[in-house]
């Protein structure tokens, strides 16, 4: 059976909550008299009319402030530490409401002696940014991947940071300020004993999520390889007649990671108070060390507690289930999402998830290598279905190598896009005849109703779909309040871009926050305070042109970044939405009725809705 | 009988040229004769295997204004055009010729930009034909229609292809990848003895594979070793594929004529082949280049027991497992 043989197989919630609010006498809202129109991205589609649509992600980094620029080693990337780049995170500091942004650093050399700390920059409100201090109280190193939420619970974002030699957690005070939390995580998981001595922990991306429903954020870290600063291997692996040198496409490349060690991943239980413990063991039984660069905490068998998806490079996915207690088992062979369609390892790199054929399942997509698809695989009824190719992503990533990922809905239209941040890891893909390029825009397709990935061409040199400049990071979020969501861009040896959305069509949206309680509930399963992993349906239309938008608010999307837990619904040609239902971790359903498009909504669980406002 | 005995006597004294070790892919104008096409033909297959087109680019450049190239060769190079990113270039080199190469060489763009109809057309039967290929005589053809059918998400209309496929190329550098489909297609029907059986063939192809590239790329970063082309060798002994074995392992000998590890190899590749005296000699010749090699000694011990003596056989056998021998006779 290709599915997880363990789990019961429970019928999507969000069918079943569907149906009893469409049978929900008191829930209903007013009916349209009239069916909607078409949206006009549909329509356009539907005509055979290439896509032409007034939307484009600008660049506005420069002009609002943003003067992040990443530092990874240097330009000729001789050794794979220089390769990977930085990860940005997308959260509230100061809890006033909009969206600041904080970057890991590189260095400009290997020697490790000018380390940096984070960049923050915060948000004036309206989408432009400062610096602010990190302050007096942090550590210096070459951080790499980032993950955002209230681990303190304390009711406002917190950071916890990785790179090479370390982890550490960022608890963010009354005033805004991050500060480190000293002792928060067990320093001997720092590094790996191993039979010459111990090596540096080079930590990837990272998921903060409520594993076992205990109302308290855990942590997932990835972690790529053994790599000796010092000494790293450079033209080839192994010595003398067996010697296997360092190539890719016949030019000598970097080494790594195959032949390489790779580390393996650990999982860390929340206390609550910004303090985690080391419970690898007893999550993760079993667990095979690969090259992790992708981790994603989402909802994968729809049993309502959180699972794992592990992009690996070079080595097989995790498909991690959870068995509703945090212990976590891997089905991606089962579920046919281990490897490539035909069996081969990729180079996993980002992930995301999300809604795309609006069946209430959630689907997720994994960005490769060149010459590997962008894969996108579709919740089925047991397990998932591959639709790569039959979506036409071979052909439309095979050129590309990929890392952050976004399943979001850019346009409003109601139907998903996807966003991937690219670049290559080889200076020499710039050689003749290598298929590829070095540097490499961001990308954007539309993956719906057509199910067929249609490539959005910018409109403007300004777009970040345009310039050519290799990323690595990325996340989303709406850091101007206008109701759509934006794109950072950590470029690797460049500067970040800001993508503002920025679009002419006159869709409608809905902008979502779930929130769990202020008090915890006196007993478990608890809904984080931030939460992480609450879902929900907007009911969009009556009659025949009725459906239903789902999602899950979670921050891992990406590549070693934290998005917004903010929900963004593409509401189309309506003008309000016409029931919402919110399924919480704690296993409490609320429904509310509907209300007018174009709002930001906060819900608490137990509150009800707490704040109502216009986008801006 | 006696034709078979011949045969083999000609492969005894006439090893085969080497066509799993190509020299070169560079040639500066189209090869005249069938040798030096199947060599040229080998190194392309070879370039493209190990992801370097270039070197199939440049060393083919006449290729694209010859008016009569080998169906074969224009194939491959149209798909070292496809894989450095000049598929347009590749669609205009193949045309609409209809030679096998040629189609299938469409057949693989039409995968690769996700044309499943496309690919599908390319290779199915003519109505009314009762082939399940359109190229029947051409293994490649039914892993590339049934690689199509599964992509497109009709995995039982891909695996009796596919089946067909591993059986007529077991050593196909792509079986690792049909192994995982028929994985696939046996698990969509439930059928889990089969899918475990076919992972256990998927898993030894894919390690037999690894291996064979990784050597191959030694051979290639250090061609005057003679460990890795004995690793070659090795590998084609352990796929009874004498012939390509025997190349491997005399082009390691024709590097060091004193190469021990590489005559008692060698040795035991003749005594497979059949070729008694050629065995003999090379396992003579291994025990006195090292009198401690160890495999030698069974190879004696079967020539021995294949001989009809016995005592022959025993006094190698219990030689054998003096120096830690632990294969059966």
């Amino acid at each position: 059976m290709r599915w997880f043989p363990a789990v019961t197989l429970v019928v999507s919630f969000v069918v079943s909550l569907v149906v009893l609010g469409l049978l929900g006498a008191g829930c209903g809202s007013e009916s349209p008299a009239t069916p909607p129109p078409v949206p006009p991205t549909v329509a356009a589609t539907a005509a055979g009319v290439a896509e032409s649509l007034e939307r484009d992600l600008i660049d506005e980094a420069p002009a609002r402030g943003l003067d992040y620029v990443n530092r990874s080693g240097t330009a000729e990337k001789r050794v794979i530490l220089e390769a990977n780049g930085a990860g940005v995170a997308v959260l509230d500091l100061g809890n006033d409401g909009d969206l600041d942004l904080v970057f890991a650093q590189g260095a400009p050399t290997l020697d490790f002696t000018d380390l940096p700390g984070l960049e923050v920059f915060e948000n004036d409100g309206a989408g432009r940014f400062r610096r602010r201090a990190l302050g007096s109280s942090y550590t210096a190193m070459w951080s790499t991947g980032l993950a955002a939420g209230d681990v303190d619970g304390d009711g406002d974002d917190d950071l916890v940071v990785g790179g090479i030699m370390g982890l550490c957690v960022y608890l963010q005070g009354t005033d805004g300020a991050l500060a480190l939390r000293n002792g928060a995580i067990p320093t001997e998981l720092f590094t790996i004993p191993r039979a010459k001595g111990r090596a540096l922990s080079w930590f990837t991306s990272l998921a903060l999520f409520d594993a076992d429903r205990d109302g308290r954020l855990d942590l997932y870290a990835g972690r790529y390889l053994d790599l000796d600063v010092g000494a790293p291997p450079r033209t080839a692996l192994g010595e003398g007649a067996l010697a296997i040198p360092c190539q890719w496409k016949g030019h000598t490349v970097f080494c790594g990671p195959a032949g390489l060690t790779p580390q393996p991943d650990i999982f860390l239980r929340g206390r609550g108070d910004g303090t985690f413990e080391d419970a690898t063991a007893s999550a993760l039984p079993g667990h095979v060390a690969s090259f992790t660069l992708g981790v994603h905490a989402f909802d994968a068998d729809g049993d309502l507690d959180t699972d794992l998806f592990v992009a690996n490079d070079t080595s097989p996915n995790l498909m991690l289930i959870n068995d509703g207690r945090g212990v976590f088992t891997d089905f991606a062979r089962a579920a046919g999402v281990a490897l490539s369609s035909e069996g081969r390892m990729q180079a996993g790199m980002g992930v995301a998830s999300a809604d795309v054929d609006r069946d209430g399942k959630l689907d997720f997509a994994v960005t490769n290598f060149s010459d590997e698809p962008t894969e996108l695989f579709l919740g089925a009824q047991q397990g998932f279905r591959r639709v790569t190719n039959t979506f036409g992503l071979l052909r439309e990533t095979r050129s590309l190598l990929s890392w952050g990922v976004h399943l979001a809905d850019f346009d409003g239209d109601g139907w998903l896009e996807m966003l991937t941040a690219n670049g290559h890891v080889y200076p020499q893909a710039d050689e003749p005849m290598t298929g590829t390029r070095y540097g490499q825009p961001a990308t954007l397709w539309r993956l719906g109703p057509e199910r067929r990935a249609i490539r959005i061409e910018p409109n403007s040199e300004r777009s970040i779909l345009h310039a050519a400049i290799g990323a690595r990071g990325s996340a989303i979020g709406d850091v101007d309040m206008d109701g759509a969501v934006d794109v950072v861009l950590a470029r690797i040896d460049a500067p970040a871009a800001l993508g503002m959305n920025r679009t002419s069509s006159t869709n409608t949206r809905l902008a979502l926050r779930l929130l769990g309680p202020t008090l915890p509930t006196p007993s478990a399963p608890r809904t984080p305070r931030d939460g992480h992993g609450a879902k929900a349906i907007v009911v969009i239309e009556v009659g025949a042109a009725e459906h239903a938008l789902f999602a899950e608010s979670h921050t891992s999307a990406g590549f070693q970044s934290s998005s917004t837990p903010w929900l963004h619904f593409g509401l189309g040609s309506a003008r309000r939405y016409e029931k919402l239902i919110v399924r919480w971790p704690s296993g409490r359903v609320d429904t509310f009725e509907g209300g007018d498009a174009n709002a930001r909504i906060v819900v608490r669980e137990g509150d009800g809705v707490i704040e109502r406002a216009p986008f801006r | 009988m006696i034709a078979m005995l011949l045969l083999v006597l000609a492969a005894c004294v006439e090893p085969l040229q080497s066509t799993v070790l190509p020299v070169s892919a560079a040639q500066s104008s189209p090869p005249r004769d069938a040798a030096a096409i199947a060599t040229l033909r080998a190194a392309w297959r070879e370039a493209l295997e190990l992801d370097v087109p270039s070197e199939v680019l440049a060393g083919g450049a006449w290729i694209e204004s010859a008016s009569d190239a080998d169906p074969e060769l224009l194939a491959l190079f149209a798909r070292a055009l496809a894989s450095a990113g000049l598929a347009e270039r590749a669609d205009a080199l193949l045309g609409q010729k209809s030679a096998p190469p040629i189609a299938l060489a469409r057949a693989r763009l039409a995968l690769d930009r996700d044309e499943l109809e496309g690919a599908i057309r390319e290779l199915a039967p003519p109505a009314g034909s009762t082939e399940t290929v359109r190229f029947p005589a051409v293994p490649e053809a039914f892993l590339l229609l049934g690689r199509a059918h599964a992509r497109a998400g009709d995995l039982a209309r891909a695996e009796p292809l596919l089946v067909e496929f591993v059986s007529r190329a077991p050593w196909h550098v792509e079986a690792p990848q049909a192994w995982f489909v028929l994985v696939d297609a046996a698990l969509a029907r439930g059928d889990s003895s089969g899918s475990a059986s076919r992972e256990q063939s998927r898993a030894q192809s894919a390690e037999w594979h690894a291996f064979y590239r990784a050597r191959r790329v030694q051979v290639r970063a250090n061609p005057s070793e003679t460990l890795p082309r004995l690793g070659l060798a090795q590998l084609w002994l352990s796929a009874n594929e004498l012939e390509r074995a025997r190349a491997a392992v005399e082009s390691a000998l024709a590097i060091d004529t004193r190469f021990c590890r590489g005559l008692e190899l060698a040795a035991e590749i003749e005594r497979r082949a059949g070729c008694v005296e050629d065995a003999r000699s090379r396992a003579d010749a291994a025990l006195a280049c090292d009198s401690k090699l160890v495999e030698v000694h069974l190879t004696l011990a079967r020539l021995a027991r294949d001989a009809g003596d016995a005592t022959t056989s025993n006094v190698h056998v219990a030689r054998y497992r003096e120096l830690g021998g632990k294969k059966e006779l």
